[in-house]
């Protein structure tokens, strides 16, 4: 059916139960007033009155019933046959069969059934009972004589007055009810407008309460959780539960409380393997200035930029290979040209080919720096936990750094707090940040020592310190330590060199491990990098068994 | 000015670079000879007994790991120590090195010459580069 004749269905039903409404009240009155005057008819004719009365209480009852159920239009048609048969029985006995009133108001009757039964056929019987009363009232008083014809136009009187009275208390009922319909209607409109709009946006929509149950979600939710129902009611955690790539699983409860947020490394299985990269927005809703307790939830799908990051990833590690090899070959033929300063005879060519030397040594470290930038920033895939020994690590690093550290005259050595055990992370990151923490420390330190040390961390971490004697580092430079392109105002800190990049990809590094990068420093006091490195938390089944493989290592070392 | 005590033997096969580099190191002082191959090395081994051997790990016929290992294997002579000085790495590859028992492990394009040269020397205990000249970067 469509909205309009739904709709017009709908009203002219409701015109009937609003019709009836008003003469099932008048109905029961006549027939209360019918029974009342009783005692004034004939004693043989009561009985039947008696019976008739309760004939048309129980059709009214009935009828009742059958308005509530939507096919009263079929089960009208029965309804009013019973109800004429009813009144016109009542009718023959007020006035009796030989009357000739009986007659012209027969016919009366059956032309209002008509009239009035385009607008509803409670007012047919209502102005039938009415009739009929009118008929009882006038039975016991039957020595007051009406002419036919004045009791004709006394009939048609109060047939008109009926209905104008009807229509003056319906008319002003149905204008109000219009304009409700019409506010409806509009009502509907807009929200079906603003569903349809919902519905046809690419990204997935949801709205949650404070307990992560859904309670509105757009089509392209339920396609997007491969699901068929209706999701209304559902849990969110259900519908999207969320993978990481080395973390645990997404944890909705703590998402609603921390809102709003975002969140771009979190993908979704859904049928036939197919894994989809999501970039997640949290909201909390307000409405009218006010935070309500709802969330309203948007996921976008980047796979397809995933894919394009993996690309440029694959680029970068090539480009840079490339540039590198270029860049140590003439890094290498200038130091052997300035190698034996003595062999270049003019002096500016020797001056400037110590400048060359720089610029190029510079821009190895740069590129150097950018590639492990770029790692950092994107090898989300690349995290492979396994168990790190923090004792071989320093080690290794101590060993690589001695040189360097030799060459300056410093005092380069491990210090392990006892109780340091093994870790679950990765070696690979854990050595960078370190490697770095190591190469400043001697970098900016003139003499002194530099203490890499171990110690156990809270829930079975490992923090990681590199101490120096240098220099220190203001309260003001501490604040900017760890940002892009940094390097201090300091002069003699300046003057070492270096691309500004170095502590900010140690941070980058750090996030990627869930670890934890700070300094403590003073000027004039040297300074203490920190690096505390929590255990890794979540472990698929090939995760584990690299666990169990290292584990086996260390068992078979002993 | 030449150290006669302690010889270094570089496993490369050709690599521009690498023939950089040794020129390089013998402006320095160091006593740096070049095979081809591991087989080659090996020849040369027993003439030379380097104190020293440098290896690129992506050799013709024998491989890195593989001529590390002969080395490793060897009894009855004093171990030199080995630094891997390979093109590209992989993470896996410094492991698996180690494990092999290598003592250093370095990318080609990844260090400066005079790093490699510092790192030789601290390994042969020999004083610091003098032909250093400029800044040593670190």
């Amino acid at each position: 059916m469509t909205e309009r004749r739904m709709m017009l269905a709908r009203r002219s039903s409701q015109e009937a139960v609003f019709y009836e409404s008003i003469t099932r009240k008048l109905r029961w009155s006549v027939i209360l007033i019918v029974l009342i005057t009783l005692p004034l008819h004939q004693p043989q004719t009561v009985p039947f009155i008696l019976l008739i009365s309760l004939a048309c209480m129980f059709n009214l009852s009935r009828y009742s019933n059958l308005l509530m159920r939507s096919t009263w239009y079929s089960s009208r048609f029965t309804f009013l046959a019973a109800d004429n048969i009813l009144v016109t029985a009542l009718l023959i006995e007020a006035g009796g069969i030989n009357n000739p009133y009986t007659f012209l108001l027969a016919l009366v009757i059956v032309t209002a059934a008509y009239w009035y039964g385009k607008r509803g056929a409670a007012i047919v019987t209502t102005f039938q009972i009415l009739a009929l009363s009118v008929v009882s009232f006038v039975r016991p008083f039957h020595s007051i004589t009406i002419s036919p014809v004045s009791s004709l136009i006394l009939i048609g009187c109060l047939i008109v007055i009926f209905a104008i009275l009807v229509e003056q208390l319906t008319s002003a009922e149905r204008v109000k009810r219009i304009k409700l319909e019409k506010l409806e209607y509009e009502k509907t409109q807009i929200s079906n407008r603003l569903l349809a709009l919902i519905n046809s946006l690419g990204d997935a929509v949801a709205t949650v309460d404070e307990n992560g149950f859904i309670t509105i979600a757009n089509t392209a939710l339920t396609e997007l959780s491969d699901r068929e129902a209706d999701l209304v009611g559902k849990r969110i955690s259900t519908v999207l539960p969320l993978q990481h790539a080395f973390k645990p699983d997404l944890d909705w409860s703590e998402v609603l409380r921390t809102a709003p947020s975002r969140y771009r490394d979190y993908t979704l299985k859904r049928g036939k393997g197919n894994v989809v990269s999501l970039e997640l927005t949290i909201t909390p809703i307000t409405q009218n200035g006010l935070e309500k307790s709802e969330f309203i939830i948007l996921c976008h799908d980047i796979t397809q930029d995933r894919t394009l990051d993996e690309q440029r990833q694959e680029f970068i590690s090539v480009a840079s290979h490339e540039l590198r090899t270029p860049l140590a070959f003439i890094e290498g033929a200038l130091s052997l040209a300035l190698a034996t300063p003595k062999e270049i005879a003019d002096p500016d060519t020797l001056k400037f080919l110590k400048k060359a030397y720089h610029n190029v040594l510079f821009l190895s470290s740069l590129v150097s720096d950018l590639t492990l930038l770029s790692k950092a920033q994107n090898d989300a895939l690349e995290i492979q936990p396994q168990v790190v020994e923090p004792k071989q690590i320093v080690n290794h690093l101590i060993e690589d750094y001695a040189p360097q550290a030799k060459e300056k005259y410093l005092d380069l050595k491990a210090e392990f707090k006892p109780d340091t055990t093994s870790v679950l992370s990765t070696e690979h990151h854990i050595e960078q940040i370190l490697r770095n923490l190591i190469s400043n420390a001697i970098k900016y330190t003139k003499t002194g020592e530099i203490v890499v040390g171990i110690e156990p961390a809270q829930n079975n971490g490992i923090l990681f310190s590199v101490r120096d004697t240098g220099p220190g580092i203001s309260q003001a430079d501490q604040k900017k330590l760890f940002t892009k392109y940094f390097r201090s105002e300091d002069y003699q800190t300046r003057e070492t060199g270096g691309t500004g990049l170095g502590l900010y990809i140690c941070q980058e590094i750090a996030k990627r491990i869930d670890a934890k990068l700070w300094c403590r420093s003073r000027i004039g006091h040297g300074a203490t990098f920190y690096l505390e490195v929590p255990p890794f938390s979540k472990l698929d089944k090939d995760q584990k068994e690299v666990v169990a493989a290292g584990v086996s290592d260390l068992v078979n070392q002993l | 000015m030449e150290e006669t005590e302690k010889h270094i033997l570089w496993v490369e096969d050709d690599d521009e670079l690498a023939n950089l580099f040794i020129a390089r190191m013998r402006k320095d002082g160091l006593l740096v000879q070049r095979a081809e191959n591991g087989e080659k090395a090996l020849a040369m081994f027993d003439a030379l007994h380097p104190d020293l051997i440098l290896v690129d790990l992506m050799l013709p016929k024998m491989s890195g790991f593989d001529f590390i290992q002969s080395i490793r294997s060897m009894q009855g002579i004093a171990q030199p120590k080995i630094l891997i000085l390979s093109a590209m790495g992989r993470p896996d590859d410094e492991t698996k090195a180690r494990k092999f028992g290598a003592d250093g492990y370095m990318i080609k394009s990844q260090v400066s010459i005079i790093q490699i040269i510092q790192t030789i020397r601290n390994y042969l205990d020999l004083p610091n580069s003098a032909t250093a000249g400029v800044a040593i970067p670190l």
